[in-house]
């Protein structure tokens, strides 16, 4: 963190700011505490800046807002003083700024707006973001995730399966990727013409293939069967796809719609397979709403969390008519249906919506995750993004409102994923490598546009705009901090003793999913964190072990033989050198990412501690954390020994002293967006 | 009650009896239904019915299986079926050195006798249907072993969990056919459909009569239970010891033993903590001014600040706003008393409006303008009667089904989560007074002993690291709520048989539920896990243990608690690895004050909905955490060693290079450690 002065932070960004306005009071959300400060907005930022506290330790708080992730920017009527301004983000960050004079408000309201909406591509920050990397490592980042490895990973092409070049130009299916797996027995008129009974050309492929039971999990759109069109392409193709299991005598056709809703498309010349007209299958509907619904629901929970002083009863009966927990479940049930298809009967599941690209990746991706151990590794979980996510061409571009579009299509199609990913997480935290953090950080890119991966809707469109030449790829980014998105409870033996998860999906399990919609309201944050404390017990586990292994050696070289043994995890035994560094960086780094803070340091918890007993204790006392009484917690230091009496102090103060402290988040999503 | 005999005797025409054993309630409020609380006597009939049909066609397991396989059968008990949690939440029985096994195979405790055994009962699980087997009724608990199904079944239930036992009859094929509830302390009912049988003792006479022993003129089986352990959980609270801790007595308040023989205060401890300026004589008029004679005493002092917790119960105003100097006075010094602060906080936890009235049957609250620099504040926290209505509502929403679509609203309409919340959100502001206002506070309610303690507990728990640990919430408890006359004996209703007596309320239930939260959002700040919170809640009911019987201190020197016997601290304490937070940091010095708002709070489904076999932890997190403490103490140790030896050793070679300046094996070393 950088105790920063405003020239520092220009060079940083190294863009020229575009207006700066001063005295600008920024008011929490949720108590009656204000900051004042300066305003900056540049190209791609709007950054506030505290102004000079009195207490010059403190690090004088700043906030950045990336460009792209204001949802909108909404100026209320004048008050005595001044003229308030509320952004909301799509990262669920509300500010509300009041502006000494309404002129400089209206100049900062009309230059957001400006900013706001790009029109073309090529203005998103990915195209002028830099970190300081060479094409070769560009490159390599883009390599990171490889497909076709994927898919042989899963152990297709086999026999029954194979790699098609139909869509090599994308001319079957201009929303799908170039390499698509298909049934060997599915010949290219057959995929032609199933391709031509579907919407957007979205014909049946493979996604998922459990090796296992031979059984295998392909998406697709609806079917163009208006009340009573057949296609014998299409129906051979489905008859290929079954005929590839030979552990069921029949496919199963997950409509992830609800019924209603498939009805109304055969009006309109689509609709989903009739029973009588397709041989071995069992259809379903599974009931997930469609994307307006969602937003809407979306929409109603932000409200109803963001109302100030929430009662009991409006917070539970909001939380339940917002109806976005019956969503998820619904999400959740879905994937669980499907799992259990697969894995439990050994049946192939084709799994279709409308156009086969938002509850389809939801459940295809969710469901596979369910499945497959891979997926629920830090990797595993990029590989499926990119699998059944972007290169399936889930409309990110279309869905986030990455440009300046219609305001219909915008939808939380992908949150919700994440949000039903999590409320698994929840239920197995053994089972996952990574934390909560990894997924609020992916949350947070596929709405920053600072990497290339999520722009654009399909794959088709993204090769047209060289993202690969012009841009950089998050993967590589979070692959490059991987430490911090670890789960500390993760065990890889729990994965193999468990490969298949079945998430209970009573109402109590799907809990509101704090971290994520209040993750920028401090107040709201939990006051100790479970996560924190392992990571930090797990590094004082690491640090008691080097010390373990520098009193080891020093015995070594004193020629005393230790009748302790140590077990040999530990690295190399430290010198003094390597000791004192790690006391003043701890390990694992800080992430300069955002959300609740690994295990920080001694001196930032101190601060934070200083800052905390700062605040006042509001009228209903909830807004203060733990306030120390006596500053000097008893580390036992006045028993320091020369030598090894160090060694010992600091083991013992970092016990004592690492962890209460709530970290917030503006720092880090402000270091990490320039 | 006519429409659902005929309903539910539909089947061959005669209707079910249904008959409440309990006698006419003879307390004032008996205002529950007929209708069993977990389900419509319908569905309840219907089961019954259909439980007698099952059984004519499948015929029962023949009974001698049982006792060949009955020992497996308990090795085998952990993780299958309904006794899953009661594994987990009585490791009482986990030891298996102190279990007797008869020839039934029946794990008893010392002390344990089997009364009556019945064969073909059926147990009517609400989560996996109907199963047959065997009913053994001790004069502790229900022990009901099935082996028709592929694991063995085994529900094992605590004669003192057991709140309303209610029969009813369905005569069918000349065979009389009982069904048998058991409404349960704990959030479930057990069912039990059987055929009544000329010969043998009825089951529901020997339940009631063992289930209510202070109804049948029996002694509760805490004082036949003969365990011995290895610690005594009697020691744990000394009140002298424990107001050494707080630095009392000091130059402002004195350690009077004015209430040794419970003259002053029948319900009062005897050991109580007064200003040291104030006249005996003066003290028997605050008494006489003080509904049931609970005077202001002090429950904790600020190590710094000197700020007080002072607990009583209501001043008598009455309608015509009696005064009482001495009263007056010693509420004067008690703001004296600290230095720090020149006003004197009350907080009354009442609704204002109940004040009020209480304020015209005799009770009522100071007066800010008879009482100077008092400042009065009520917490407007319902009553007992308003918290057991609460929880009533919480069991149907969470057992034994749960209603999908509406989960949030149900939870909502019990408003159960919004009675933790005032309580939190009250304590956090008596806590507050103290830390930041420095200023002294008073709580009170009606009588002292209901919400009062629910509050200085909770403040104390904020404000003191100590009673965060395993021993010192245990001090907490015992000081606080055991020897502070909260009626545990009324309100949890130990041995008896009255149900619906209006005087039982779950407060001890919600003060826990309060703590629960609190870890929630402090993980690493308490000592104790669920697991220690379960176990306590547990025997709260259990009647296994002493320490949560009578009402009073003095009831209990009466029976002679202590010398006949176990307290609950006995066993925990001679156990702690199992109860011990793997997180817990020590927290010295660190005042908690929780979020006491919507968005934190949440139903505690791991205690209220444990009974549902979806609740079961998914994977046992807590032993990946107790792997790590295991491993973190371990490598502490070997640091520890290693240092002892190096020090030794230092010393060694340090005399070493001065004997022999040529010796240069120490030397480097100094630099690089």
């Amino acid at each position: 963190r950088s105790h920063t002065k405003t020239p520092y932070v220009i060079a940083v960004v190294c863009v020229c700011v575009c207006l700066q306005v001063e005295q600008v009071r920024l008011l929490d959300r949720f108590s009656n505490k204000s900051t004042n400060g300066t305003l900056y907005l540049t190209a791609t930022h709007l950054i506030f800046v505290e102004s000079g506290s009195n207490n010059s330790a403190a690090a004088a708080q700043e906030i950045w807002i990336l460009h792209h992730h204001i949802a909108s920017v909404e100026k209320l009527s004048l008050t005595t003083t001044g003229c308030p301004l509320v952004i909301q983000c799509r990262n669920f960050r509300v500010v509300h700024f009041v502006v000494q004079r309404e002129r400089d408000c209206h100049d900062i309201y009309s230059s957001l707006l400006r900013l706001l909406r790009p029109v073309s591509y090529e203005e998103l920050y990915a195209f002028s973001y830099n970190p300081k990397q060479n094409d070769q490592q560009r490159e390599e980042g883009w390599q990171l995730i490889d497909l076709g490895a994927e898919f042989e990973r899963m152990g297709v092409p086999c026999d029954q399966w194979q790699l098609t070049d139909v869509n090599r130009d994308y001319k079957v299916c201009e929303t799908y990727p170039r390499d698509l797996y298909v049934p060997i027995t599915a010949s290219k008129p057959i995929i032609v013409g199933s391709s031509k009974f579907r919407s957007k050309g979205r014909f049946p492929v493979l996604t998922y293939f459990y090796q296992e039971k031979k059984a295998a999990v392909c998406r697709c759109s609806q079917p163009l069967s208006g009340f009573s069109a057949r296609c014998l392409e299409d129906e051979s193709m489905l008859q290929a796809i079954s005929k590839a299991n030979h552990n069921s005598r029949f496919v199963y056709v997950m409509d992830t719609r609800p019924k209603l809703n498939a009805l109304a498309n055969r009006a309109a010349g689509k609709g989903y397979e009739n029973e009588d007209n397709y041989s071995n299958i069992h259809f379903q509907f599974v009931g997930i709403e469609n994307i307006h619904v969602m937003r809407a629901s979306l929409q109603k929970l932000l409200e109803v969390i963001g109302t100030r002083s929430l009662t009991m009863s409006d917070y539970l009966m909001g939380l339940e008519s917002s109806g976005w927990l019956r969503h998820i479940k619904a999400i959740v049930d879905a994937a669980i249906f499907l799992t259990k298809a697969v894995t439990g009967e050994g049946a192939s599941v084709l799994v279709h919506c409308s156009d086969g690209w938002d509850r389809t990746a939801q459940v295809c991706s969710l469901g596979a995750l369910l499945m497959d151990p891979y997926y629920r590794t830090i990797k595993g979980f990029m590989v499926l993004i990119e699998k059944d996510w972007i290169s399936f061409g889930h409309k990110f571009a279309d869905r986030c409102d990455q440009l300046d579009g219609d305001p219909k299509e915008v939808s939380p199609v992908f949150t919700q994923f994440l949000e039903c990913v999590w409320q698994v997480t929840e239920q197995f935290p053994q089972a996952f490598e990574f934390s909560e953090w990894f997924l609020l950080q992916i949350h947070e890119h596929v709405h920053s546009c600072q990497y290339g991966n999520f722009l654009g809707n399909n794959e088709r469109q993204r090769e047209d705009l060289q993202l690969r030449e012009r841009t950089h790829s998050l993967w590589a980014f979070l692959m490059s901090e991987k430490e911090n998105y670890m789960n500390p409870v993760y065990s890889p033996a729990y994965a193999e003793s468990h490969p298949v998860l079945e998430p209970s999906t009573l109402p109590y399990h799907f809990k509101f999913w704090r971290n994520m919609y209040h993750q920028f309201d401090r107040s709201m944050h939990p006051r100790q964190s479970i996560l924190k404390t392992i990571l930090t017990l797990r590094e004082n586990s690491r640090k008691t072990e080097n010390t373990l292994h520098a009193l080891e050696n020093r015995l070594q070289q004193l020629g005393v033989t230790p009748v302790v043994t140590s077990d040999p995890p530990a690295p190399a035994p430290p010198t003094r050198d390597h000791c004192s560094l790690s006391n003043r960086n701890p390990l694992p780094p800080r992430p300069d990412s955002l959300i609740l803070g690994a295990p920080i340091s001694r001196k930032e918890a101190q601060q934070q501690e200083e800052e905390d007993e700062e605040e006042e204790v509001g009228e209903e006392a909830t807004e203060s954390t733990d306030t120390e009484r006596t500053v000097e917690g008893s580390s036992g230091t006045e028993s320091r020994k020369q030598s090894y009496g160090e060694l010992e102090g600091t083991y013992n103060s970092e016990l004592a002293k690492s962890e209460p402290a709530v970290v917030s988040l503006e720092f880090g999503v402000a270091r990490m967006t320039c | 009650m006519e429409k659902q005999a005929g309903a539910g005797g539909a089947a061959d025409g005669a209707g079910p009896n249904r008959k409440p054993r309990s006698p006419p309630s003879s307390g004032p409020a008996a205002d529950e239904s007929v209708d069993s609380p977990t389900g419509s006597h319908v569905e309840w009939c219907k089961q019954l019915i259909a439980a007698t049909i099952s059984s004519q066609i499948s015929g029962s397991v023949p009974s001698d299986t049982i006792s060949r396989d009955g020992k497996e059968s308990y090795e085998g008990l952990a993780y299958q079926g309904e006794s899953d949690p009661d594994a987990l939440n009585r490791p009482v029985l986990r030891d298996r050195r102190h279990v007797q096994m008869d020839q039934d195979q029946v794990p008893l405790l010392p002390g344990e006798s089997i009364q009556t055994v019945a064969k073909d009962m059926m147990y009517i699980c609400p989560f996996s249907g109907l199963v047959t087997g065997t009913l053994t009724i001790t004069d502790y608990k229900l022990y009901f072993t099935s082996l028709e199904r592929e694991s063995p079944f085994i529900l094992d239930v605590n004669l003192g969990a057991i709140s309303r036992l209610e029969t009813i009859s369905v005569p069918n094929h000349g065979e009389n056919t009982r069904g048998l509830e058991l409404v349960c302390k704990d959030m479930r009912s057990l069912r039990f459909a059987y055929k009544r049988e000329e010969k043998q003792p009825e089951v529901a006479d020997v339940v009631a009569k063992h289930g209510f022993p202070l109804s049948n003129n029996l002694p509760l089986f805490a004082f036949l239970y003969k365990e011995e352990f290895p610690v005594d959980g009697w020691k744990v609270y000394d009140p002298m010891a424990e107001y050494k801790r707080q630095g009392l007595p000091n130059e402002s308040w004195t350690i009077s033993k004015m209430n040794s023989s419970y003259e002053i205060c029948d319900t009062y401890p005897s050991v109580l903590v007064i200003p040291t300026s104030i006249k005996e004589d003066d003290i028997k008029r605050v008494a006489l001014f003080r509904a049931k004679h609970r005077i202001p005493v002090l429950s904790w002092i600020h190590p710094e600040s000197q700020a007080t917790i002072i607990r009583c119960s209501q001043p008598l105003v009455g309608p015509s706003d009696r005064r009482c100097k001495e009263d007056e006075r010693f509420l004067q010094i008690i703001m004296d008393a600290n230095a720090q602060s020149h006003k004197l906080t009350i907080f009354d936890a009442r609704q204002s409006s109940v004040a009020d009235t209480n304020k015209a049957k005799d009770g009522g609250y100071e007066s800010e303008s008879f009482y100077p620099n008092v400042e009065l504040n009520f917490l407007e926290i319902p009553n007992i009667h308003v918290m057991r209505e609460s929880l009533r509502k919480l069991k149907d929403v969470v057992y034994p089904t749960i209603d999908e679509a509406h989960w949030h609203s149900a939870v909502d309409q019990t408003h159960w989560l919004e009675y933790i919340r005032l309580l939190l959100a009250g304590a956090v502001r008596i806590a507050d007074k103290l830390e930041s206002g420095k200023t002294s506070v008073v709580v009170h309610c009606s009588d002292g002993w209901d919400r009062t303690t629910q509050l200085t507990s909770l403040a104390m728990l904020m404000l003191d690291s100590y009673y965060r640990t395993l021993r010192g919430f245990q001090v907490l408890v015992e000081k606080e709520w055991v020897s502070f006359g909260h009626k545990f004996a009324a309100r949890v209703g130990h041995g008896d048989e009255n149900h619906a007596n209006s005087e039982r309320s779950p407060l001890f239930l919600q003060f826990i539920d309060c703590v629960w939260q609190m870890t929630r959002q402090f993980p690493a700040a308490f000592e104790f896990n669920e697991l220690f919170l379960i176990t306590v809640l547990d025997h709260l009911y259990s009647c296994l243990f002493g320490t949560f019987l009578y009402n009073s201190e003095q009831e209990r020197v009466d029976k002679q608690v202590q010398t006949k016997t176990v307290s609950l601290w006995s066993y925990i304490n001679s156990q702690p690895e199992d109860f011990t937070n793997p997180f817990y940091v020590d927290y010295e010095h660190h005042v908690l004050y929780p979020l006491a708002s919507s968005r934190h709070l949440e139903l505690w489904t791991s205690y209220y909905a444990r009974w549902n076999p979806c609740m079961r932890p998914q994977m046992p997190v807590h032993q990946t955490l107790k792997e790590l403490l295991i491993l973190r103490a371990e490598l502490q140790r070997k640091v520890d060693e290693l240092q002892r030896e190096a020090s030794s050793s230092h010393s060694l070679s340090s005399s070493e290079h001065t004997s022999s300046p040529t010796h240069t094996v120490g030397t480097p070393l100094h630099t690089t450690v």
